[in-house]
């Protein structure tokens, strides 16, 4: 009778039944409704039988729960008395639902962050895409084209390696030129992405051919910005004055390595080519200037492309000692590399939260504890009116569900605001910012996580089984309320350590001396788009040209023009030292064209020799200014004066003379030592990367409105010419400590917000005590003791509680101090003086917050307070 | 003793006198259902029989697992000496209070009015 084709009844409904059906009578229920469903089944089929057992269920289901239907409407009065009560004790409920709001949206707000910026990249299987960088003496810096090509050879592991290079350009259509960034990439860029225009095609992926077509693809938002259209397909556009085709358009949202890319060219060469350079890129490896991204070959690991890659160097140093000794490759995940760093600021944040989250949940606790006491009559009266310990517990439930879905509420439009305005106002320091918003499934579990609360304030004001309240012994509530004033303060000190050690940090970056000054200094760059018929010298004069007319500027004391910034290192190349045995090791070093005005302008110090003059024009000897970093590490600290360099980039094949040295500057940002550079005289080099100058203006007294009077005077000297990066000394180092402004900032909201909630309970555990202990101090007071006295003695008590949060408390701030050491510079993670510094801090704040009760205790009316019951 | 029967208990302690030892929850559901047509739900049955026995009035005896139940044990009910003598004494006060008026009855249910 048992078959195989025997009818089974809806599994799903068996399934609910066993849930919903307990006790020993479910064995029995269940049996009876499957043996009935086998015999309807046998007389009357299987469809009749499923719905009959679909009934029954339904009924036995029912008869479980309307047995009390009295329940549901309960539960309805329950909601009405419990928003009646919310409203009726504002000051509490106020309170609870502010506490829960701040924790709540605190958390919400950061795994709002966390979940937009750590999401996939938008490209298939897109873990398996790693950015390939080359490292020498644990410096990473970009792939050089003949490495390059020998990697897309000999690699097994790799499926594609992709190259590209972003660089700012012209573009003009219609005739108005704006500045864009894109992307110069190698034929096989989207392939190994795994991206396809949307519409039109991509390029080439061939080896070492040389293109002659000029050909770009175009963002989506490009395509609608320059042509209108979504299919410009074999229109052209001017790229720095020369005409492309357009071939493709990407689809909405890409955007590749950058957000706000406009567009793709594909390189003339595999390898992105160097404007204006004549020789041999397959053969070039003393130039790394491009970036590369790899997709690993099916079934390939990471670990199997870093031996490979590992291997391949070794292999390429030997057949190329004079270049490659020493150089090894860095794989690095294309995600962790897109929100570079930002992982560090997520986990010091979420340890922030989570500290935030702990001291208003102890909050709650304690201020529904000290509630509860006050309440105990309010319970005994219902009890004695006929109200089931049941009836107690529901209308507990229905109040702090009430107040948790408040709070929650209060939290997720806490993270909304908060999320909005921080990325209107950092979103630059935020990676994929454009994305950062708080999903629906977020504001769920924040919902959830009211409950959550909710039943914990509940389960706290009725405990079950338990003695009521009212009864609660005098010796738990003073254990409860030392307890969460202990890790209040814990909490605290943790928090005020992390904001004091971004703030240190921060202004220790401040006063890094940066080897230029900021002060009284405007920046900005000019482009020249790069057409063929105009020569360097000519760019270079249009640029003198600009630079006199702002000379001619009422308080404008120099400018200055160069190719980058004294934070920039620029180009890198290898350097040859004329009289030394040839090395297989030349050490590199960054290299700048700069003018006579350039040091001046910048205000950095000739140490020794001398600046360029008027005399080292084209005609000039070949004469070059390097920093101390030159000296001491490329020229192995032999006086640098009269030595001869060489270097490999753009045709310098000429020996250099050193007349003069600089002092150093921070060319990687305040936090890293200064890197050598070589300056030429701006007349001296034929530089490819005259297509755009900058120019330092140094003003002796500088007008408030310095920018737009610069905007202006550059506006009449040349019309037409895309004028860009316009900004003070400030702003050339502001990106190098967004990272920890940004952290500074959100951490700043997050210790205020701990602050208020620790000092608030700390504030309701001294209240609530000395309203416990108002007899006791009445007699004391009545007997003769100060209030003075009773003060200090209130708050040295609540004080004797705090000391035990700050062991808990030092730890805690060691693990937030150690959490962002990654982004703390010159400061340890447990700089000792600074957690001294927190823990005083806090303790003062907390004797502040004991201080108001206490005073309020001193003040009390024995004669009034000992006849109290 | 001053309990008293409802119909539903009545229906099912009838249904345990003819089923003797067959009677378990699904067999007194379908008694009952095979005598008045009257749709009874399982879960019923059990709270009403849970009832009856914790006012002593059936016992109950657990039997042993069957395929055609999923495995699952049956739980048998037999009336007792108490329950028989409950389920009399109600059916004999209904009686003595219908004597001679059924016939009034219908013509009352027929609509004579």
């Amino acid at each position: 009778m048992h078959d195989m084709h025997e009818p089974e009844e809806p599994k799903w409904i068996h399934a609910i039944l066993s849930l919903v059906l307990r006790g020993e009578d479910a064995e029995y229920i269940l049996g009876d409704l499957s043996e009935d469903f086998r015999r309807l089944a046998d007389s009357s089929g299987p469809s009749e039988a499923r719905a009959w057992y679909r009934r029954q269920a339904l009924r036995a289901v029912g008869s479980r729960f309307v047995r009390r239907p009295r329940s549901f409407e309960a539960w309805r009065r329950d909601v009405r008395i419990a928003a009646r009560r919310v409203g009726r004790e504002p000051s509490y409920s106020l309170t609870t639902v502010v506490t829960l709001g701040l924790g709540i949206g605190g958390v919400a707000a950061v795994a709002s962050l966390a979940a937009s910026v750590m999401r996939p990249l938008p490209f298939p299987d897109a873990r398996d895409l790693h950015a390939v960088w080359e490292i020498r003496d644990d410096v990473r810096s970009g792939v050089a084209p003949a490495n390059y090509l020998d990697w897309r050879r000999m690699s097994r592991t790799f499926a594609g390696l992709a190259a590209h290079q972003t660089r700012s350009v012209s573009i003009t259509a219609g005739g108005s030129a704006t500045r864009a960034r894109i992307v110069v990439v190698s034929g096989n860029f989207f392939d190994v992405l795994g991206v396809a225009p949307r519409v039109g095609s991509g390029f080439e992926p061939e080896l070492e051919v040389a293109f002659a077509d000029r050909i770009i693809v175009l963002s989506h938002d490009a395509s609608m910005a320059i042509f209108g259209s979504e299919r410009p397909i074999g229109r052209s556009v001017l790229i720095d004055d020369a005409p492309y085709v357009v071939v493709g358009v990407m689809p909405p949202g890409f955007s590749f390595p950058e957000e706000g890319v406009q567009g793709w060219i594909r390189s003339p060469t595999e390898a992105p080519d160097i404007r204006g350079f004549e020789g041999d890129l397959t053969e070039m490896r003393d130039a790394w200037y491009f970036e590369v991204v790899g997709r690993l070959a099916e079934g390939r690991t990471v670990a199997d492309a870093r031996a490979e890659m590992a291997s391949i160097s070794d292999r390429l140093a030997e057949l190329h000692p004079d270049t490659n000794e020493g150089r090894g490759t860095l794989l690095v995940p294309l995600l962790e590399q897109t929100i570079a760093g930002f992982g560090a600021i997520m986990v010091a944040l979420g340890i922030a939260v989570g500290l935030i989250l702990t001291g208003a949940i102890f909050n709650l606790t304690h201020l529904t504890l000290a509630r509860a006491e006050s309440r105990g009559t309010d319970f005994a009266v219902r009890l004695a009116l006929g109200a089931s310990a049941g009836d107690l517990r529901r209308s507990a439930f229905a109040e702090g569900w009430l107040l948790g879905l408040l709070g929650a509420g209060l939290g997720i439009a806490l993270a909304h605001l908060g999320l909005t305005a921080a990325v209107a106002d950092l979103g630059d320091a935020i990676p994929r910012a454009s994305s950062v918003g708080l999903s629906p499934l977020l504001a769920g579990v924040a919902a959830l996580l009211g409950l959550a609360v909710g039943t914990l304030v509940a389960l706290t004001s009725v405990p079950a089984k338990r003695p009521l309240p009212h009864v609660r012994s005098e010796g738990a509530s003073r254990t409860q309320g030392r307890r969460l004033i202990g890790v209040q303060v814990a909490v605290a000190i943790a928090m005020v350590m992390g904001t004091a050690l971004l703030t240190g940090s921060v202004m220790r970056v401040g006063s890094v001396d940066l080897g230029f000054e900021t002060d009284r200094l405007t920046t900005l760059r000019i482009a020249i788009p790069d057409a063929a018929s105009r020569a360097y010298a000519e760019r270079v004069s249009q640029y003198r040209g600009i630079a006199d007319a702002l000379r001619a500027v009422p308080g404008v004391s120099e400018v200055g023009i160069g190719s980058d910034a004294p934070t920039q290192l620029g180009p890198r190349a290898g350097v040859v030292v004329e009289g030394r045995p040839p090395e297989s090791n030349p050490p590199d070093a960054g290299w700048q064209p700069v003018d006579q005005a350039y040091f001046e302008a910048f205000g950095m110090q000739v140490v020794r020799g001398r600046a360029f003059s008027g005399a080292d024009g084209a005609d000039g000897p070949d004469v070059a200014v390097v920093n101390e970093a030159f000296a001491r590490t490329v020229l192995g600290g032999m006086d640098p004066i009269g030595v001869h360099v060489t270097m490999g980039l753009d045709g310098h094949d000429r020996p250099l003379r050193i007349v003069g040295v600089v002092a150093d500057t921070h060319t990687r940002g305040p936090m890293n030592p200064p890197g050598a550079v070589l300056y030429r005289p701006i007349d001296q080099t034929t530089s490819s990367r005259a297509e755009s100058a900058l120019l330092a203006l140094k003003w002796s007294t500088e007008p408030s409105d310095a920018l737009a009077v610069v905007r202006r005077v550059v506006r009449d000297a040349a019309p037409g010419l895309p004028l860009y990066s316009l900004g003070t000394g400030d702003d050339l180092v502001r990106p190098f400590v967004r990272a920890q402004t940004l952290l500074l900032t959100v951490m700043g909201v997050f210790t205020i917000t701990a602050l208020a909630i620790g000092m608030i309970g700390v504030y309701g555990v001294g209240l609530h005590t000395v309203r416990r202990q108002r007899r006791a101090i009445g007699i004391r007071l009545s007997l003769g003791a100060t209030g003075h006295r009773i003060t200090r003695e209130v708050v040295q008590r609540g004080l004797g509680s705090a000391l035990l949060g700050v062991p808990p408390g030092v730890l805690l701030a060691i693990l937030v101090g150690r959490s962002m050491s990654r982004l703390l510079f010159e400061l340890g993670g447990t700089d000792v003086r600074l957690l001294a510094g927190s823990v005083s801090f806090v303790l003062l704040l907390t004797a502040c917050a004991l201080f108001v009760p206490a005073r309020a205790a001193a003040s009390f009316d024995p004669a009034r307070v000992t006849k109290e019951a | 003793m001053g309990k008293v029967l409802g119909e539903f208990e009545q229906m099912i302690l009838l249904a345990l006198v003819s089923l003797g030892d067959e009677a378990y929850g699904a067999a007194i559901r379908r008694e009952i259902v095979r005598r008045t047509g009257r749709e009874v739900s399982p879960g019923a049955v059990y709270t009403v029989l849970e009832r009856l026995e914790r006012s002593s009035l059936v016992r109950s005896s657990v039997g042993s697992p069957t395929p055609e139940r999923g495995g699952r044990r049956r739980k048998h009910y037999r009336l007792r000496h108490e329950g028989a003598r409950l389920l009399l004494e109600s059916r004999s006060r209904m009686r003595r209070m219908e004597e001679g008026l059924l016939v009034r009855l219908d013509e009352l249910a027929a609509g004579a009015d």
